[in-house]
């Protein structure tokens, strides 16, 4: 293939991209050192950078922080492994591995906002059915979104019911692919089971699962659609995490200045979050 | 019983676990769609009653939902068309050049915060005059799509053999002819996975729809919403809506899942 | 039907050939941007009927309230949006978008008799509900709705526990701990005493009628909060009791969609919300409760007195709209005596006065208590409901989430208002700076 191909080939999806993204980056990057309060009619205040500096003062922005970075960190671990255990659960020859896996590909094809809804309604702590089932074991009135203490974990359980069997069917993908007789090589060399899964299978699979983690990373670190249709950062602000105080600042209290340079934040977190994965992949392998 | 079998029997009961919080939150979302609002709230909640179809009627006849199925159904497809046209000669050439950082850039645009699109993209959009077309909603979707198809396509191509292109251009094949007869059908798997990806991707896309589509061009998920009333939570014809969103996407993966498994394998070993 | 609609059309131009010219506007499209509620479904069936008087057309795009919201600050904050008219909660955002500039005064409209018909009758709305959307002297949002809020309970449920209606803030609280009952004997609730709101600001709109009657207020004459004065403290404390003892658990995220839950299902005694929600109470396709569901005003507090809130929603121009007249046209059919009669036979709480005195009301009224606890509270409330400052969002958002959440949650209230009050204050001095 030759040069002039190259970039004939790259190009237009590049530049639709930037044609795409460059406005709105700008536009943020630009609002994010100035005082605006929405109004097209009067012009953005030049502030240098004392939203960013103010932030650093904002109590709900560092609990903003804390709030993403405890469902990030629980909702990814959770979904790595046992969306990895699933997989090597599921990876073996039996009738009905073909519907296994169609099942596994239901809950991140619904719709969002739908599947948040559904889990409202099932989380209600008077009505719900989870309540219901949980009080014949004894458990009763557990406030999965009203106590401050239980809802990220709450929170987290719908993420991780919704995108683990993702990581589940990457890993399953990877699974395969190690090809039969490294295994069997293990097992005549005497290795347990146990042995073999974390001595042999897991260091071949980390750079997938270090793929499905990063994949998962981009929108875990912004989840917006889940808590903004179950609790909209509450009870109080104990699940308020950056995207939906950004948003807040945005779209309710039109301080459009601050809401950017949140934003801004967010996207470096992202970028600096995908980077390190990046990095930690490259190291071992 | 023998050992083997009772292996087997708790083998598929473990399977059972595994999968029942998957099927339970759908058996779940399906039957609150055939209750009324009593019903729905009721407590004990109601495994057994008698059921509605009112919910589903009322999503078809208020909600004008076979035009905005008809919305999705063309942004959908018009965006995983243009996302593939786009990206699939740019996934080759990255494959071919091993331009991997090339990939890190263009999937920029997925990690950024989608609210802070919204209100550049309505000044871009209205002054191009392309708020409530298919073409401005189509677009914006492609920010999703784009990324998508360049990073499972790129996989995809690093799997055909090299080999083979070079065999074809000793026959006196031009490097197009190679792409389009040798390179791509050789790649079929992964258009088809990145096509039913995006598909499903953009099908679910509710932010952009929000603020860019109107009354001409109102998606499904955007659709969903009216039945959050004012007082209540309409909760069957939520979910009557919500299944029959559900439903086309979830039929497409029923029949394509190998392809979609497939798919997001080659993704995943690429990154 | 098609008929019955042409008859009515007919009438309504036969009694209008004395007065404005309708058609005058006529090929004009209005955009209008509209929340899902009651009277939006009633526009939107009548609609047909404003197009053939008039000769316009109108697109009415409607979304659920926090969609609704998003979508009108697009259109606004971009400077390129098209719309002519859109609904807005004056107590809420009115003063906000004064200052910005985007409300269009009506006045003119008004007083134009070439514009405004003589049936319109400017008078006959509520005066401290058009008070809401009046900025320096002018009117810029026309309600469609008042609102204010009311006590309603389980008559039958009285009756069987021998509770009579509280008329005080004691016998509240007296009636709220007999009527929370465990009637399978297993040390938990199955009846709660009463459901409120509890969830961040969606709570503050009906704290504020307890704030009020305690005695309580947002701010001082000075403009400086007063959340910490004895009687705000009190409400605070009382207000989150009620929830957190008599209520249903979780109350923290306890928003109007689970408390009306709550109470149409038969699980509370008493609930404290809007009077709009008579309509959902009463509907037996959606309610367990309807016709047993008394009403009555909020108690009295410690002076002796109630002081309840009247919030409203209203239709306001855009002040970028191209055809500011015609979508005033659009207002005065919209919120003319007919419809809001119409509105209110349907549950709607009218604005006007006409409406409720009628006879065709008063005849069909199945819920007489209802409408003299109603008028009762329109008599003495507050049409000011929120927090006197231009960001009412953010100040409901940190009164909620900072105050009354964590009172409910059992923790200490003075400690809550005292570490609330800077960032009040911050919003107030950021505020003073800009405006």
């Amino acid at each position: 293939m030759s040069k002039k191909l190259k970039w004939a080939f790259l190009s237009p999806a590049l530049i639709l991209i930037l044609l795409l993204i460059i406005f709105p980056i700008f536009y943020n990057l630009y609002l994010s050192f100035h005082t605006w309060f929405g109004n097209p009619k009067k012009p953005p205040i030049f502030v240098g950078l004392s939203n960013y500096v103010g932030a650093f003062k904002d109590s709900r922005f560092i609990n903003s922080l804390y709030v993403t970075a405890y469902f990030t960190l629980l909702a990814l671990a959770l979904e790595v492994v046992i969306g990895f255990l699933m997989a090597v659960y599921i990876n073996r020859e039996y009738k009905g591995k073909n519907l296994v896996k169609a099942l596994l590909v239901f809950p991140f094809t619904a719709t969002p906002v739908a599947i948040a809804l559904v889990w409202r309604i099932m989380y209600d702590p008077t009505l719900g059915v989870i309540n219901y089932f949980l009080s014949f074991f004894g458990i009763k009135n557990v406030l999965w979104l009203s106590n401050p203490k239980i809802v990220i974990p709450a929170l987290v359980i719908v993420d991780v019911w919704e995108w683990t069997p993702l990581v589940t069917l990457i890993s399953l993908a990877g699974l395969e692919s190690i090809s039969a007789s490294i295994i069997e090589a293990a097992k005549i060399d005497g290795a347990s089971r146990s042995q073999t899964l974390f001595h042999i299978i897991l260091p071949m699979m980390k750079p997938t699962l270090i793929a499905a983690t990063m994949i998962r990373s981009w929108d875990c670190i912004k989840t917006f659609d889940i808590i903004y249709v179950m609790t909209q950062g509450g009870p109080g602000y104990a699940s308020e995490n950056l995207n939906i105080y950004a948003f807040n600042n945005a779209f309710r209290y039109f301080n459009m200045g601050y809401a950017s340079s949140l934003m801004v934040i967010l996207f470096a977190i992202v970028i600096g979050v995908n980077l390190i994965l990046y990095q930690f992949r490259g190291s071992n392998t | 019983m023998s050992a083997k079998v009772m292996r087997k029997v708790l083998f598929y009961l473990g399977l059972v676990v595994i999968l029942l919080p998957t099927v339970f939150v759908f058996y779940w979302m399906v039957l609150a769609s055939f209750k009324n609002q009593v019903q729905n709230l009721a407590y004990p909640p109601l495994f057994f009653f008698k059921p509605t179809i009112e919910n589903y009627i009322a999503v078809f006849k208020q909600q004008n939902f076979l035009k905005y199925m008809l919305n999705s159904l063309i942004i959908a497809a018009g965006s995983t068309g243009l996302s593939l046209l786009f990206g699939v000669p740019a996934a080759y050439s990255i494959s071919r050049f091993k331009m991997n950082r090339m990939v890190f850039t263009l999937t920029f645009s997925r990690m950024i915060p989608f609210v802070s699109y919204l209100i550049p993209w309505y000044i871009l959009f209205k002054r191009l005059g392309l708020v409530d077309t298919y073409l401005g909603l189509t677009l914006s979707h492609i920010i999703i799509n784009m990324p998508l198809v360049i990073l499972l396509m790129s996989s995809f191509f690093d799997e055909v053999p090299l080999d083979l292109e070079e065999a074809a251009r000793i026959d006196g094949a031009g490097s197009l002819q190679v792409f389009l007869l040798v390179s791509l059908p050789m790649a079929i798997n992964g258009l088809i996975t990145s096509a039913i990806l995006s598909f499903i991707f953009s099908w679910n896309q509710f932010l952009f729809s929000l603020i860019l589509s109107g009354p001409k061009t109102k998606t499904v998920p955007v659709a969903v919403f009216n039945f959050m009333s004012y007082e209540m939570i309409n909760w069957g014809g939520l979910m009557a809506a919500a299944t029959l969103i559900a439903l086309p996407v979830l039929v497409l993966t029923v029949f394509i899942h190998k392809y979609i498994v497939k798919g997001l394998t080659m993704g995943a070993l690429k990154e | 039907m098609k008929k019955l609609a042409v008859v009515v059309v007919a009438l309504l131009l036969v009694s209008l050939a004395f007065s404005i010219n309708w058609k005058q506007f006529e090929g004009t499209t209005l955009r209008i941007l509209a929340n899902r509620h009651p009277w939006t479904n009633l526009i939107q069936e009548k609609i047909t009927e404003f197009e053939s008087l008039t000769g316009m057309r109108v697109i009415m795009e409607i979304f659920p309230e926090d969609q609704f919201r998003t979508k009108r600050t697009v259109e606004l904050s971009s400077g390129v949006g098209d719309v002519d008219l859109f609904m807005i909660m004056p107590g809420q955002s009115g003063k906000q978008y004064y200052l910005e500039g985007w409300l269009y005064p009506v006045d003119d409209f008004i007083n134009d008799p070439t514009l405004t018909d003589p049936s319109w009758d400017y008078n006959d709305f509520f005066a401290g509900v058009l008070s809401g959307g009046n900025f320096e002297g002018k009117q810029y949002c026309i309600p469609i709705q008042s609102e204010t809020s009311l006590l309603a309970y389980r008559k039958d449920l009285f009756e069987k526990y021998g509770v009579k209606v509280p008329t005080t803030m004691e016998e509240l609280e007296e009636a709220a701990k007999k009527l929370t009952i465990d009637e399978d004997g297993d040390g938990k609730a199955d009846i709660y005493g009463i459901t409120l709101r509890g969830k961040g600001a969606a709570a503050t709109s009906q704290f504020v009628d307890f704030l009020y009657t305690f005695g309580g207020r947002w701010m001082n004459e000075m403009g400086e909060w007063a959340l910490d004065e004895p009687a705000a403290i009190q409400a605070f404390e009382f207000y989150a009791k009620l929830l957190r003892e008599y209520g249903p658990p979780g109350g923290t995220n306890i928003h109007w969609y689970e408390s009306t839950s709550y109470f149409m299902q038969g699980k509370a005694a008493m609930i404290y919300d809007a009077n709009v929600f008579k309509s959902l109470y009463e509907d037996p396709s959606k309610s367990k409760v309807a016709g047993k569901v008394g009403y009555a005003t909020i108690p009295k507090g410690p002076g002796g007195y109630i002081k309840p809130h009247v919030s409203q929603w209203a239709l306001a121009i855009y002040s970028g709209s191209k055809h500011p007249k015609a979508a005033w046209l659009f207002v005065q059919w919209a919120t003319s005596k007919e419809m809001v009669l119409e509105g209110l036979m349907r549950g709607i709480p009218a604005p006007r006065r006409s409406a409720w005195e009628s006879e065709k009301y008063k005849a069909t009224d199945k819920n007489p208590d209802w409408t003299k606890a109603t008028m009762e509270s329109y008599a003495v409330g507050n049409p000011i409901w929120n927090p006197p400052v231009i960001n009412v969002p953010e100040a409901r958002d940190l009164i909620g989430n900072g105050i009354i959440v964590p009172a409910i949650l059992g923790q200490d209230v003075k400690k809550a208002v005292e570490s609330t009050l800077p960032q009040l204050n911050a919003l107030l001095e950021r505020e003073r700076l800009m405006y």
